[in-house]
């Protein structure tokens, strides 16, 4: 028993070893912290110009949606970007254009839903504090990639 | 690659999940038939769940998924209960079964029913996913040697974390591994309550106290490996909301509860087993009473 149980550890170390990069630990991290800092440099320079376009009302708030679609095509998000308004409940449909499955997942909102090849699926998010909330498919975590901007 | 990381995210769950109540269920006749038979149900399930895939998401107005998911975390959190709670009423004949092999046979297969479910409801949840997931892949136009070792290399690891809880929970003295066990398999219900909650939370059915408390994200996040085993294991997550932190907390407190009422009558043997009756009406049809 002992034995096995040292294989299943040197096993289990073996894997999380091989996985790591995988997991966005270390290069995709680094990389991740480039872009960010780069997005902020950007970000000071022109606020406005990072945001893609919204409605807003008279103070300058996103004005709230009704609902959100957001499109999978080619394993991408279009838009990739969407603003709501802080502190309120959205509703969010994602409708896949693609006839792969995909798995819509944020760890920042914390929703996870599996969305069809040709489907479409609804969701609730938020309501969120002020910030940047990313989303992906896990299914194709390379290309799919996108962000929440709660203002 | 990416294959490969799918695979070992989803089986880890299954792993760690399987590894615990394997543990639990040491020294229980019959368990590796009925573990069987809850990994084959799976199986079988998760192809199911993945073909109505579409289905199951567009009932309900959309939210068909959110309720599937939600109600098969409640039952099998509440199952989970069940043999918390079970376990602490017949922990001495199962820790004398364990010191002497080859001791009687333990009363009741009822249980071993209820390992089967946990283990084919959390082979469900994550198996599907891993079906289509796959179905994807070959519709993306991975080459067919790409997907076995993929899944293999992703299988041979979750398992062999799985393997390292076991193992590990398996060396400890009969003394403590109840306790440990049973702690264990209270926060795994617990996390799976409190996901259950934010799945009811995603369809829009709750909308008080749905914003995170607090984010530890930057301490752990959930993408990394331990994040994820965290959140197998105990439900770990980063930015828990109101609600989620009231179901977790809530199904601890009513564990604690209710083992507490399961140990309370410290007398002969024959009262416990008619306590037990009389609060699970199901178990009298197993009950023996030759005790």
């Amino acid at each position: 028993v002992t034995c096995i149980f040292k294989l299943s550890l040197i096993s289990t170390l073996i894997a999380v070893l091989a996985f790591a990069p995988g997991f966005a630990d270390e290069d995709d991290t680094k990389e991740e912290t480039k872009k960010e800092v780069t997005k902020e440099k950007d970000a000071k320079e022109s606020k406005e110009a990072e945001l893609p376009e919204y409605e807003k009302d008279k103070d300058g708030k996103p004005v709230k949606k009704d609902v959100y679609v957001i499109q999978i095509k080619d394993h991408k998000f279009m838009p990739a970007k969407i603003v709501v308004p802080a502190g309120e409940k959205i509703k969010l449909r994602i409708e896949n254009l693609d006839p792969t499955p995909e798995e819509f997942e944020s760890h920042d909102f914390n929703r996870e839903k599996i969305i069809t090849g040709g489907g479409k699926a609804t969701m609730y998010v938020g309501p969120l504090k002020p910030g940047q909330y990313k989303f992906f498919g896990e299914f194709n975590e390379d290309t799919a990639q996108g962000l929440i901007i709660a203002l | 690659m990416s294959i490969a990381v799918i695979f070992f995210r989803e089986v880890l769950e299954i792993a760690l999940i399987l590894g615990v109540v394997l543990v639990a269920t040491r020294g229980l006749p019959f368990r590796g038939r009925w573990i069987l038979i809850g990994l084959g149900a799976g199986l079988v399930g998760s192809g199911i769940v993945a073909y109505s895939a579409g289905a199951i998401a567009d009932a309900v107005e959309g939210v068909g998924q959110e309720i599937f998911n939600a109600g098969v975390l409640v039952v099998a959190g509440l199952l989970i209960i069940w043999t918390i709670v079970w376990m602490k009423s017949h922990a001495r004949e199962l820790s004398e079964r364990i010191r002497t092999i080859g001791a009687q046979v333990i009363e009741g297969r009822r249980p071993l029913y209820v390992i089967a479910v946990v283990i084919c409801l959390a082979v469900l949840r994550e198996g599907s996913e891993i079906v289509l997931m796959t179905y994807g892949a070959m519709l993306s136009g991975s080459t067919f040697t790409e997907l076995v070792f993929g899944s293999l290399a992703g299988l041979v690891a979750g398992a062999a974390v799985g393997a390292a809880i076991y193992f590990g929970l398996i060396r400890m003295s009969a003394r403590y591994v109840f306790t440990v066990t049973s702690v264990l398999l209270a926060f795994l219900a617990a996390g799976m309550m409190s996901q259950a909650v934010n799945q009811l939370t995603q369809a829009g059915f709750l909308s008080v106290l749905t914003t995170p408390l607090w984010d530890t994200s930057s301490l752990l996040s959930e993408s990394n490996v331990v994040g994820r085993i965290l959140h197998a294991l105990v439900g770990y997550t980063a930015r828990p909301t109101g609600v989620q932190l009231i179901a977790y907390a809530g199904t601890l407190v009513a564990v604690v509860l209710l083992v507490k009422r399961a140990s309370r009558p410290v007398g002969p043997q024959t009262e416990q087993s008619r306590e037990s009756t009389a609060s699970e009406p199901e178990l009298a049809a197993t009950a023996n009473p030759s005790s």
